[in-house]
């Protein structure tokens, strides 16, 4: 590096901007080239693999198991015959046995459950990553001072923390096609080599599919709220993780001691829902997930509502403490 | 539109401190402007706040009549270095400048053009965690100018900097200015000031102090000079200048130390004296000493 080659500021000024994007989407395009030049974005999208193959495996396996102890019951269906006849149920009682039967040893509506359960397979730890990815794309501007050149550029922050949301979102979506492309490729071949015919022309199977790309997403944006929040990066990163990690869990004693001490209604459980780690799970469920004996549960659309109203209170929230903080 | 920077009762107070205290001051198209204080003197909240990533608590800061924040292309105005580091540690040079380029809406090749133009090109490719202070400097001024602005603002640029890059950072600031453009410089040695620039605002605690060309600034704070002279005649010449108001030091043999009159008169005593000269030079005024001076008593720890 010679100080002579580099006397003087060019007197040509930057070429003419018409091939260039304007306005937000080149805002975007910057956002996404932040996370693209770094490490992060193959580290993220290496840890998705490994955290959705194991989840994976373990869902395959388990869905084999349901399906193997299904068809073993059903090779045996309830015989009333051979029962003495003071000591066969009445009618009306045989009648709910084999309903049940039947519920239970209901091939496809199993083969359907699984398999939406095999298909998002890469949610629980990938939301995770998610809500860390989110974090870092906020807070990466104030660990390495970068806030300062990307606020001199734009100067209107509120377009800088949309940007900064679209682009953890696409990136969001991108990893979550990465997970389902594995996690249906392994999913359909482990259902045809066993034998089965998954039934892809049902809602049941792609909704969850759908809604766990809905829920990537929405970490996403709940991942910038806590970068917002705490600027700190490990601060951010960890406290959102960990409290993924800790949501249900915490929910479940808190929502148990409610029940048990305050209202004593089983209805309580429903409103479990309102911690987003059992939003997102209930979103991707068939049948409402439940918590408590004689729970309802709640529908998925109820999941979807509460990740969204989540979602628009972190965006919102973010924006505007980026907008009143002092830059130093 | 002008590059001129006006600055009106700018103010900021925080929780404990005013760390900008009703700061007007304006700041002059093709002139580099130096910007004193001592540290913690409230320059780099001052910049910050004509920049929009400080909010002021009063008081506007305009660039060529207009706040930072509606500019609508603020790096085809404004170029601002603040902090040596500001670029991820895991991203190359070039691609830090592609990021901001993408940002501003310019093309990409306007990064390889700005490394070009501070000396970067070969460092391009490495990652910023390799570079040295002042290879960081001069991404920062390649990101500055990624715009061609008109305006200049940096933050104590050459903290850090070896020789070498305070000349080259020396001389690309003046060539800037030279091209009827502004720069505004902060620093807090008045030295270094000397050397560069035309005209210096000098605050302390968040307050003006002074503010004027720098020779007037040093007429108007520095002690006048001491003259030292060598003769073999000391006598004869300590005689002769008992007729003017002076005060007389004798550091050593043949030496003498004139102070209250400049060299020519102390030449023209010698002359009358008939001393013999060996050396008659005027000692500059200290400057740092004179800085202190003016801005000791605001300066204190807030």
């Amino acid at each position: 590096m010679s100080s002579s080659a580099t006397l003087a500021p060019a007197t040509a000024g930057p070429a003419e901007t018409g091939s260039v994007p304007q306005g937000r989407p080149r805002l975007v395009r910057a956002e996404l080239r932040k996370i693209f030049t770094t490490s992060t974005w193959w580290l993220i999208g290496l840890f998705i693999l490994i955290s959705t193959g194991l989840t994976l495996l373990g869902n395959i396996l388990n869905a084999n198991q349901s399906l193997r102890a299904a068809e073993q019951m059903r090779s045996h269906p309830p015989d009333f015959s051979n029962l003495p006849p003071g000591q066969r149920p009445s009618a009306s009682e045989q009648q709910a046995i084999l309903e049940d039967f039947a519920r239970r040893t209901d091939i496809p509506a199993i083969v359907a459950e699984q398999a939406a359960n095999v298909f998002t397979s890469g949610q629980f730890l990938g939301l995770m990553l998610i809500v860390i990815l989110g974090a870092l794309v906020v807070t990466n501007e104030f660990t390495h001072q970068t806030a300062t050149p990307t606020f001199l550029t734009t100067p209107r922050r509120t377009r800088v923390i949309v940007a900064k949301l679209v682009a953890a979102m696409v990136l969001a979506a991108g990893y979550w096609l990465l997970s389902t492309v594995v996690s249906v490729g392994f999913g359909v071949l482990n259902f045809s080599l066993a034998g089965y015919d998954i039934p892809f022309a049902s809602m049941q199977v792609w909704r969850p599919v759908a809604m766990n790309l809905l829920a990537y997403t929405i970490w996403a944006v709940l991942g910038v709220g806590f970068g917002v929040l705490l600027r700190n990066q490990l601060g951010a990163t960890i406290t959102a993780a960990g409290l993924y990690l800790i949501g249900l869990p915490s929910a479940l004693v808190v929502f148990g001691l409610i029940h048990a001490y305050l209202i004593h209604s089983d209805a309580v459980w429903n409103f479990i829902v309102a911690v987003p780690g059992v939003a997102s799970l209930v979103m991707v469920s068939v049948e409402p997930p439940t918590f408590g004996p004689d729970q309802t549960g709640v529908p998925w659309w109820v999941g979807a509502l509460v990740l969204i109203a989540y979602g628009v209170v972190a965006g919102v929230i973010g924006t505007l403490i980026t907008r009143r903080r002092d830059i130093s | 539109m002008d590059g001129q920077l006006v600055v009106s009762n700018l103010t900021k107070v925080y929780p404990k401190v005013r760390a900008v205290d009703d700061l007007s001051f304006t700041v002059q198209p093709g002139r580099v402007t130096g910007f004193l204080g001592p540290n913690g003197s409230g320059k780099t909240t001052t910049l910050r706040m004509m920049l929009n990533l400080v909010t002021p608590t009063a008081g506007t800061a305009t660039i060529g009549g207009v706040r930072y924040a509606d500019l609508p292309r603020p790096l085809d105005v404004v170029g601002a270095v603040l902090e040596a580091s500001s670029a991820h540690k895991g991203r190359t040079g070039r691609n830090h400048l592609r990021v901001l380029c993408a940002a501003g809406g310019y093309p990409d090749r306007r990064a390889d053009e700005v490394l070009d133009l501070v000396g970067l090109s070969p460092a391009g490719g490495r990652k910023f965690r390799g570079y040295s202070l002042g290879m960081r400097q001069r991404l920062g001024i390649a990101a500055a100018m990624i715009g061609d602005p008109k305006v200049l603002i940096l933050d104590e640029p050459a903290n850090g900097l070896d020789p070498e890059g305070i000349k080259w950072m020396r001389e690309f600031l003046r060539a800037f200015a030279s091209q009827g453009r502004t720069v505004f410089v902060s620093s807090h040695l008045l030295g270094e000031m000397q050397q560069l620039a035309d005209d210096v605002i000098i605050i302390a605690a968040g307050r003006m102090v002074a503010q004027g060309t720098v020779s007037d600034i040093i007429a108007s704070i520095a002690e006048p000079g001491a003259v030292r002279v060598r003769t073999p005649h000391v006598d004869q010449l300590a005689v002769e200048l008992r007729n003017y108001a002076v005060t007389l030091d004798y550091p050593g043999e043949n030496q003498l130390i004139v102070r209250g009159v400049d060299a020519a008169t102390v030449g023209r005593a010698a002359l009358a004296a008939k001393a013999e000269l060996h050396e008659l030079t005027t000692e500059a005024p200290d400057l740092e000493q004179a800085f202190l001076k003016l801005t000791r008593d605001k300066a204190a720890i807030r």
